[in-house]
């Protein structure tokens, strides 16, 4: 098996520049009314007002291809704007949990009463919940330590990672063509929009990429007690190096750190692009296939950005999720055709975190078919 | 008494045995039985109503305490669509019929409890098709038994966190043999990203039974793409 994607169609110059013109009337369409509504107000979730709406609806329809705004907004010139400084601590990166065969399995239960009746049976569930409770818990932190030795061969190389270092990368990593500025909130000029972010990070089981979980809060000023806050998920590309270990570890892991950096950019980038320009909340709902790690997943939401690189969508929780292209997708028009890389063998560094990870199939057997 | 005793034990071990029916194993599909000179093949569908299903909950006291106590995802779990799973009918059609089959969907749902019982065997068909499926030589059914959201329990106590689910039986028969040309269990669990409980919507859920959808859509449809 190969990483592929289908060639890309070749595009005519005069289609070319009428899709262009097309593309700045959609975006001044869509800047219009989106733009006014995230001035006011508290800090709220972007998506909150129409949550309940998305989740009812289930549509099948074809997924609507937001290219063209898309493509538009990357090209908007953003006002100057200053990222917050975090405390200087270390960068925090985990393993990631899967939890489809977490849980005890159904049973049926006789609660002795010592004679004591309804008291004595309230008294035996209570103690039963108590036993569970402790069981689950005890197994779910068996699951995190599990994840977390993905993590292991790279402890030194993070241990060094401050949150500074990655702050200031991703500043000089972001696309906008606005002016950035790392600084604290006392010593930002007013005015400037300000933006508070608060970067999580995890590797794959796989080691073949890793995930940023953050919160983002986009403020038209740092005095300002207004803003949009975007809970953002970015994605990596999967890296195409048979020897994952090596690629991250190398150079006191510059790799792992670079990536880190281009993804907390990248989520900046989007949670500014989208706090001035909130998606469509009509689109429809559909499940979206992408590239995690080695593997393929899915998430249901609505697309709102489809580029030559990932899909941006909104979730069924209303968070941002940037994701790449799954093997052998249709790219949009004029992308270049994505690489053909060799399968890679399954990684066997973390056992237990990729048994964790297995879908749930238990074995084939009915009793009753019809 | 002891001899009573025997006798009572083995009288419980007869019925029980004779309750218990042998549990079909999965019947991989060939290339020969996909071929497009083998006939005409119907695909039906049934798809039950989505639930939330609480096993071990098995008192009636634990029901009710089990189904107040998750009240709320109770009533939306009866809110979610069906469409997407129901729709793997019309895809299974396409790709049999990019493979040169003549298919053909079965209009409407399969109503599998009004069909006689068959009793034929390991590998065989426990329905009688042949009412139903007039015309065809070889019928396709994705028999969805369970749908929507489960939550295990020991008596009053869950067990685990609520997760999507679904449960489906497989199968191509043969409709001169009644036997199965293809067989799968299909049963798929997936738990949401993080928190479940959230009420409302339930959108960490509701993503999962999605997922689940699409996940035994791929199982169904993997043996007739290969």
């Amino acid at each position: 098996m190969s990483r592929a994607s289908a060639p890309a169609p070749v595009s005519h110059p005069i289609l070319s520049a009428s899709r262009k013109l097309l593309a700045g009337l959609l975006a001044c369409a869509l800047a219009w009314p989106a733009g006014a509504r995230t001035e006011d107000g508290p800090v709220v979730p972007a998506s909150a007002a129409s949550t309940a709406v998305r989740v009812m609806d289930t549509t099948t329809a074809t997924t609507t291809v937001t290219t063209v705004a898309a493509a538009a907004a990357v090209q908007e010139v953003l006002p100057p704007w200053t990222l917050a400084t975090l405390p200087d601590d270390t960068v925090p990166f985990h393993g990631l949990v899967n939890m489809d065969n977490a849980g005890l399995g159904s049973g049926s239960m006789l609660y002795p009463t010592a004679g004591l009746g309804v008291i004595g049976l309230l008294v035996g569930v209570a103690t039963h919940a108590a036993i569970v409770g402790g069981s689950r818990s005890s197994q779910e932190s068996k699951l995190q330590v599990a994840a977390d030795k993905v993590l292991d061969p790279y402890r030194a190389s993070l241990g060094q990672f401050r949150i500074g270092d990655l702050e200031q990368r991703a500043v000089a990593m972001t696309s906008s063509k606005a002016v950035a500025h790392l600084r604290d909130a006392k010593d930002t000029p007013p005015g400037e929009v300000f933006v508070q972010a608060s970067p999580a990070f995890a590797m794959t089981v796989d080691s073949a990429a890793l995930v940023l979980d953050e919160t983002v809060v986009v403020r038209s000023s740092a005095g300002s007690d207004k803003g949009v806050q975007q809970i953002v998920r970015v994605i990596s590309t999967p890296r195409g190096e048979e020897d994952l270990r090596a690629t991250w570890s190398a150079d006191n892991g510059a790799a792992l750190k670079t990536t880190a950096a281009s993804l907390m950019a990248q989520s900046l980038d989007i949670a500014l692009r989208q706090s001035r320009h909130q998606g469509d909340d009509k689109a429809p709902f559909v499940t979206l296939r992408y590239a995690f790690g080695d593997q393929e997943r899915m998430e249901r939401g609505q697309l709102l950005e489809k580029t030559c690189d990932h899909l941006v969508m909104r979730t069924l929780r209303g968070a941002l999720l940037v994701v790449p292209h799954k093997v052998g997708a249709v790219l949009p028009e004029g992308c270049p055709a994505a690489p053909e890389i060799a399968q890679r063998k399954p990684a066997v560094s973390n056992p237990a975190a990729n048994a964790a990870a297995s879908p749930t199939t238990p074995p084939a057997s009915a009793a009753n078919a019809g | 008494l002891n001899f009573r005793n025997l006798l009572a034990g083995f009288a419980v071990a007869v019925t029980l045995a004779a309750c218990q029916t042998t549990p079909q194993n999965p019947v991989s599909l060939t290339k020969e039985n996909l071929a497009a000179q083998k006939g005409r093949v119907a695909v039906a569908i049934r798809v039950a109503n989505p639930d939330l299903y609480l096993p071990g909950a098995n008192c009636l006291l634990c029901i009710g305490a089990a189904t107040i106590a998750n009240s709320s995802l109770n009533t939306y779990s009866k809110t979610l669509k069906t469409d997407e799973l129901a729709a793997v009918k019309g895809e299974l059609v396409e790709l049999l019929r990019k493979r040169g089959v003549d298919a053909v969907a079965f209009d409407g749902q399969i109503d599998l409890d009004k069909l006689p019982d068959l009793k034929l065997g390991p590998n065989m068909a426990t329905k009688d098709f042949g009412a139903v499926a007039k015309g065809v030589d070889h019928l396709v059914v994705i028999n969805v038994q369970q749908v929507g959201f489960v939550r295990n329990y020991a008596a009053y106590v869950p067990t685990s966190d609520a997760k999507a689910t679904i449960s489906a039986f497989a199968f191509m028969v043969d409709m001169k043999s009644n036997a199965y040309e293809w067989f799968d269990h299909v049963v798929i669990t997936r738990s949401a990203d993080g928190a479940w409980d959230e009420g409302g919507s339930f959108p960490g859920l509701t993503n999962a039974y999605f997922l689940a959808i699409e996940q035994a859509k791929d199982r169904v449809k993997a043996p007739f793409a290969q």
